[in-house]
């Protein structure tokens, strides 16, 4: 089945071109796509004068271009892909607009917006812009919403605490979860001039870096127990752990002034490791990374921790003290008892079997 | 030599990119696995429990387990795609009448989003997505999806079409994480 051309509407505003696309058989009651989401709209432009080259763009159903030469005239044409079957559908007709002359105010600002992730905490950072009267106001919208054909301003949600805000910068962690968000900055000087930051697109879970785990150490007869906590606080923690699926690789080694020790590694996926038969008398230091396998993310390593195994008694010794301990339990309790048994034979003997016997003639 | 040059370096960067994505497609089982996990609890998490009063109108829907047969394993990936693109599909319009949590649809939404675009990048065989068009389970598919559609709009999206819609596509998600689960 052959794709039919999707509808196109230009409009030339501020110093940028929207375009509205509408999907093929939009008007039709029976459709033989279904699902007119997943089309992915190629757009292809030229300026209108000899020797312009064509450019192209993926676009979604309402998407700006920007960039373009001012007060000059562009043709656009559409056309409607389904990358799962590898189909291409048919071009619009060509559609051209003229672009606004410079001396207009740009829609956008000219600042970039950057994000900072750590432990899913999420920043939204930008330049000041213009003098000390400008208030800023973060917007943001959930990426899949971008294929949706509803209205595009009922899309965007206002960030909770950046509304018309004097700071370069706003906290956005309460309002994401996993998957794609858009975000978008609206700088307000007065009440005439306004401009949006050009928008940035976050993959949260791709974006946040992720912090160092917590270690504690233990100790217990020959063994070294490494107790992991998580990386995060509080919610966040529990976000990461439910999506990175974290896994541990520790880090150990005999901390000793004269050698170098070889440092041995472990990859655990609890949070508690053992570290078997460890030496007497040495100081044992561990350092732990967390990191995703199905996000191929790794933290940075925890801070050292150092703990001094306990000075060891040796086994020969120990069997030694045992021995005479039991031979020292043996003289006290045998001693006595074989004094005892002693005087009481003498005293029987002397009963019934004196040694001395009475002369004869006493008889 | 500038040429040939020029060429070496065109090569190296296509050869990095192939093996960048071939990298982050080899980590995708495992996040649609984390996917699907979260997407179940999302579905249960927007919506009460099933209301009694939906019991009899009841639908059987069939869905085409044939279409994830492990041996078709080259089109299973596009497979999966279609699959979450005709779930997303179903639960991107007229949800007024569910009543349901509307931050928890959207977090289901973009978690089926996200996956989707991913499973695109990763699919890139031409011989598969040929293969898959052709598929005849896949046009099983398609009017399963399309049956779900036709009885929500017959119905008027009401509460019972979405309470019954809702426990086929919890159905359809589970089938797919057991299969996912022995890959």
């Amino acid at each position: 089945a052959q794709i039919g051309p999707p509808g196109l509407e230009l409009q030339s505003t501020k110093g940028v071109v929207k375009v509205m696309i509408s999907p093929p058989e939009a008007n039709q009651s029976k459709k033989m796509w279904m699902n007119d989401l997943f089309f992915k709209y190629k757009l292809v432009f030229w300026e209108n004068s000899s020797h312009a080259e064509l450019q192209s763009k993926d676009v979604f159903t309402i998407d700006t271009i920007e960039g373009l030469a001012p007060d000059s005239t562009y043709c656009f044409k559409v056309q409607a892909n389904v990358p799962l079957e590898g189909k291409q559908g048919l071009f619009s007709p060509i559609s051209c607009v003229k672009t606004t002359p410079k001396a207009v105010n740009s829609l956008l600002c000219a600042t970039n917006l950057s994000v900072l992730a750590l432990n899913m905490k999420f920043h939204l950072l930008w330049d000041a812009q213009g003098n000390q009267d400008v208030s800023y106001s973060v917007q943001y919208q959930f990426g899949y919403t971008k294929i949706l054909h509803d209205d595009d301003s009922a899309k965007w949600l206002s960030v909770p605490r950046c509304e018309n805000i004097t700071s370069t910068c706003c906290d956005f962690s309460s309002i994401i979860s996993s998957g794609f968000y858009y975000l978008r900055v609206q700088a307000r000087e007065g009440h005439n001039k306004s401009c949006f930051f050009r928008e940035v697109r976050v993959n949260a879970l791709q974006t946040n870096e992720i912090g160092p785990p917590g270690v504690r150490l233990d100790l217990s007869d020959t063994l070294l127990h490494i107790l992991i906590s998580p990386p995060g606080e509080g919610a966040a923690a529990e976000k990461m752990r439910e999506n990175y699926d974290f896994s541990y690789r520790i880090l150990y080694w005999k901390n000793s002034s004269n050698k170098e020790e070889e440092v041995k590694q472990k990859e655990v996926k609890q949070t508690i490791a053992t570290v078997p038969d460890v030496s007497p008398s040495t100081l044992y230091c561990v350092k732990v990374q967390a990191f995703s396998e199905s996000y191929n993310k790794r933290s940075a390593y925890s801070q050292q921790e150092c703990i001094h195994t306990p000075a060891g008694t040796s086994l020969p010794l120990i069997i030694f003290g045992i021995f005479m301990g039991a031979l020292l339990v043996v003289l006290l309790v045998a001693t006595p008892l074989v004094f005892v048994l002693y005087q009481a034979y003498n005293k029987i003997k002397y009963v019934f079997f004196p040694s001395c016997q009475p002369p004869l003639n006493i008889e | 030599i500038m040429n040939a040059f020029g060429l070496i370096q065109i090569g190296l960067i296509l050869s990095s990119i192939t093996i960048i994505s071939s990298l982050q497609c080899n980590h995708l089982p495992l996040q649609q696995r984390k996917v699907i996990e979260n997407s179940l609890r999302l579905l249960d998490k927007m919506g009460k429990e099933f209301p009694q009063q939906c019991l009899r109108e009841k639908m059987s829907f069939r869905f085409p387990a044939q279409v994830l047969q492990p041996r078709q394993k080259e089109t299973f990936g596009a497979a999966i795609e279609e699959i979450f693109q005709n779930i997303f599909y179903i639960f991107s319009k007229n949800l007024t009448l569910a009543a349901w949590d509307g931050t928890v649809l959207h977090q289901f939404q973009n978690g089926l989003y996200l996956q989707i675009e991913q499973l695109e990048a990763c699919v890139i065989e031409k011989h598969s997505k040929h293969c898959w068009s052709k598929e005849v389970s896949r046009l099983k598919l398609k009017k399963y999806f399309r049956k779900i559609d036709c009885f929500l709009k017959d119905k008027q999206h009401d509460l019972c079409s979405w309470e019954i819609s809702r426990a086929e596509m919890r159905r359809c998600l589970q089938l797919i994480d057991k299969v996912t689960r022995k890959l």
